[in-house]
């Protein structure tokens, strides 16, 4: 996977009054390939935002495609990139990652998708039509001027798109309508604000559907610790060791004569794990879930804040 | 009860004829405790019945297969979408030993070690065991005069 | 130095060796490598799998896409990184791949399976030194659904098709201990798509037998009774696995490919280094992993023989 590297912007569509796709494009490298449900990272001056990329994977000439929706605000990511990019800039990106892949096992897919949080779909869509396997799409939008990719859709896949617009209450009356009497081997995919995801998710449950065939996006981004602090941390109860802000807990460990075990040193494979027995941590892995969070941290990339206490194996087995 | 089926509201009971009073005791019981179960009752397991009653099956049920020949149905309920421990067995199944010399299967009746009916090696079954074989992985036994001794 | 001496990965970095998880970034991603024999050993794997391909070839039909990506990541990746030996030409959807080193051309349609005449990881497989495995990330679980596979290390393909990552590694011993083995699951699954991680696993074979499939077991097994202090020079060799995890980035299915190196001890105790490691690993192997490995029954003589090598170049023990 590609760390950082730079694309050139070949050309820009207005897609609705606040929503403009951008197809990004570089004439010196092979962009690599990348599968349904994937987003780029753009590095832009105010900071890394995620788009997910809506072209058709099985069909990538060497171009990414994003549709970006201006969310308006001062600073924002979005309206940078509505107002101030060109045709012909260059911009920095890295990727593309996939936290939200379509799962080649099912044999049907529904889709949810409220406002921009159509775009994972559009390559997810174009991906399982070329595959030749089925699914609908369940989409809700204010109104048509405010449902990206309205006409491109119902053309498109008019057999397996139902649009909502309509009331709230209607709309999530349809939403719920549409998860009944489903069969065996449906999976579920969902995108759009954090209260259209809730209510899926409670409806999911209320009819018994296994939560492993229910989908949003997987994994949150590490969070990148920028400026690293010293902390204390008293270790198996009795040692006191200093982490300064230029190593990391593992280094300190391991120079203190503790056999901890490491591997990646990026907080992905889970080998450097300690129990962490009291006090605050700055988790930045992407290995752990929220609830070993609570008593475990990755000594390789998390810190302590302030002051901690872990306690470590002693035996220095690295099974 | 078996474990794991605690979660399912909906249980699907396919069975051949001979094992049909065991699969009518399973289904008492999750009924005794509310669940609901739809029994079916094959004359011996045949796979493209099987498919059409488990492909056609609301999803989030639980699946529990009796009967001799379980594996062809549970394939294909794999290939129809459910998750592999959304599948049972019936445990009291004899046990099937992997040649892992020829790929034959053997009924064998102990752990103690045994001939291939195939390839005639002595084998030893073992603790590796394929879900999807549902069958335990046997490896060969050196006879006395292999030994350098 | 023999080429296969300098080209050959030695795994130990420590005195002492336990499992873990010795896995590193590889940067640029690459999925296979090819090595001064890889004319020889391309051609026993075509050899083996003409004589015995249903022991060396599996598939299950959920994994037809993502041998199709892997046929064309493994051609892609080879023209690329080798032009001196592969090229690949692409007009559509139409392929041609040359291996300039068997002056032999395969010319197929992508997804077209009417235009090849085995499965696409077999065609893959066929023009590189690496077993190929593809691992289906799943639901509920990550499971094996491909492989070619033509010099295991004493498992069986077709025992472990269609089976789950932790349920084939229940032979290993002590691999459930700290979660170790799910541990590696998790990772495995967080590996991001293009990127690639390659780790050393190790063993000891009887003669320089790369196809060493447990359904032949009983016929080089009994090899392990014939090792002396005499000749364990010439007959033992140390076998090394680099192994890769590579995420595919359209199926987002992992592959992961074995490439098996060789080395007779007696040329390995020529670097006193790599003498004096492998001594001292062997020696503290902890018994179930020795017998796992089936370094038991010679390990006596094995000792013997690396101890006098020792005090013939003066090493300190
Ligand atoms: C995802 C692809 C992988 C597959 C298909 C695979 C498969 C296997 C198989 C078939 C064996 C032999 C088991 C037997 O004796 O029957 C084995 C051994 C083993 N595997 Fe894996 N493995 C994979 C990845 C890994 C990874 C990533 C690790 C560790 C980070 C690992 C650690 C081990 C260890 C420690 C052994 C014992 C090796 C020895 O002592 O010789 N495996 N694996
Ligand atoms: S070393 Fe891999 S998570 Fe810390
Ligand atoms: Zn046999």
């Amino acid at each position: 996977m590609n760390d950082r590297y730079v694309v050139r912007v070949e050309k820009m569509e207005q897609v609705t009054p606040t929503i403009k796709a951008f197809t990004l494009s570089s004439n010196t490298a092979t962009l690599e390939q990348f599968g349904a449900g994937a987003h780029l990272t753009l590095h832009l001056p105010m900071g890394n935002r995620q788009y997910s990329l809506i072209n058709n994977p099985l069909d990538m000439k060497n171009e990414y495609k994003i549709a970006v929706k201006n969310l308006g605000s001062e600073q924002g990511g979005s309206r940078y990139l509505h107002e101030q990019l060109e045709v012909g800039d260059i911009i920095e990106v890295s990727g593309p990652d996939n936290y939200f892949p379509v799962h080649l096992e099912a044999q049907h897919y529904l889709f949810f998708a409220a406002g921009i949080g159509i775009t994972p779909f559009l390559s997810m869509m174009s991906y399982l039509s070329t595959l030749g396997k089925t699914f609908e799409l369940h989409y809700a939008a204010p109104h048509v001027e405010n449902c990206p990719f309205h006409e491109e859709i119902t053309n498109k896949y008019s057999k397996q798109a139902y649009v909502y617009l309509g009331s709230r209450e209607e709309k999530r009356k349809k939403l719920k309508e549409a998860l009944r009497n489903r069969k065996v081997g449906t999976h579920v995919y969902m995108c759009g604000p954090k209260s259209f995801m809730e209510m899926l998710n409670d409806s999911t449950k209320e009819l018994h559907f296994p939560q492993r065939v229910v989908h949003e996006e997987r994994f949150r981004p590490a969070l990148v610790i920028r400026d690293p602090k010293p902390f204390c941390v008293s270790v198996n109860g009795k040692d006191l060791v200093f982490v300064k802000e230029n190593e990391s807990l593992l280094e300190r460990l391991r120079n203190e004569g503790y056999s901890i075990p490491y591997a990646c040193r990026m907080g992905i494979c889970g080998s450097c794990e300690v129990t962490l027995c009291e006090g605050e941590v700055l988790h930045s892995d992407s290995f752990l879930t929220e609830q070993e969070k609570k008593s475990k941290m990755l000594s390789c990339v998390s810190r302590g804040v302030g002051d901690i206490a872990i306690d470590v194996e002693q035996d220095g087995s690295e099974k | 009860m078996k474990e794991g089926l605690e979660k399912y509201r909906h249980v699907l009971v396919i069975t051949d004829k001979k094992h049909e009073e065991k699969a009518l005791r399973m289904q008492r019981e999750l009924q005794n405790r509310g669940k609901s179960v739809q029994l079916e009752v094959m004359a011996s397991l045949d796979v493209l019945i099987g498919k059409e009653l488990v492909s056609n099956q609301p999803i989030g049920r639980g699946l529990i297969i009796f009967g001799e020949g379980t594996l062809g149905i549970e394939r294909v309920a794999v290939s129809a979408g459910y998750s592999r421990d959304d599948i049972f067995i019936d445990s009291s199944q004899e046990s099937r030993a992997f040649c892992s010399q020829c790929h034959h299967i053997t009924i064998i009746g102990s752990d103690e070690s045994f001939i291939c009916e195939n390839c005639l090696q002595q084998l030893e079954p073992s603790e590796h065991y394929s879900t999807y074989h549902r069958a335990s992985l046997a490896y060969p036994v050196f006879k006395e005069t292999d030994g350098k001794g | 130095m023999s080429n296969s001496s300098k080209e050959f990965p030695f795994p130990f970095t420590k005195d002492s060796y336990a499992y873990s998880n010795n896995s590193i970034l590889l940067d640029p991603a690459r999925s296979v490598a090819v090595s001064s024999h890889y004319i020889e050993e391309v051609k026993l794997k075509r050899n083996l799998l003409n004589q015995n391909h249903e022991r060396c070839f599996r598939a299950l039909p959920l994994s037809l896409e993502a041998q199709w990506e892997v046929l064309l990541l493994v051609f892609k990746e080879l023209s690329t990184c080798e032009p001196q030996y592969f090229t690949l030409e692409q007009r559509g959807n139409a392929y041609q791949f040359t291996n300039h080193l068997l002056r032999e051309v395969e010319s197929f349609s992508f997804k077209d399976s009417s235009s090849i005449e085995v499965e696409p990881l077999d065609l893959a497989g066929r023009h590189v030194q690496e077993d190929l495995i593809i691992m289906g990330d799943r639901h509920d679980g990550l499971f094996l659904e491909a492989g070619q596979l033509c010099f295991p290390s004493n498992w069986s393909l077709t025992f472990v098709l269609g089976m789950e990552f932790k349920a084939i590694h229940t032979p290993v011993p002590g691999i459930t201990d700290n979660r170790f083995i799910e541990k590696v699951e998790r990772f495995i699954t967080r590996i991001r798509p293009n990127s690639a991680w390659e780790r050393k696993n190790w063993s000891v074979t009887i003669t320089n037998k790369l196809d060493t499939p447990l359904e032949t077991y009983s016929d080089w097994g009994k090899l392990r009774y014939n090792v002396t202090e005499a000749n364990a020079g010439e007959l033992v060799n140390l076998r090394v696995e680099v192994q890769r995890l590579y995420r595919l980035p359209v199926t987002n299915d992992i592959l992961f490919s074995i490439h098996t190196y060789l080395l007779p001890l007696n040329e390995l105790i020529s670097n006193d280094e790599w003498l004096k490691k492998f001594y001292t690993n062997v020696k503290t192997l902890p018994k179930e992993i020795a017998d796992y490995k089936g370094i038991s029954l010679y390990k006596r003589e094995l000792m013997t023989f690396l101890e006098r090598a020792l005090t013939q170049r003066k090493i300190e023990r």
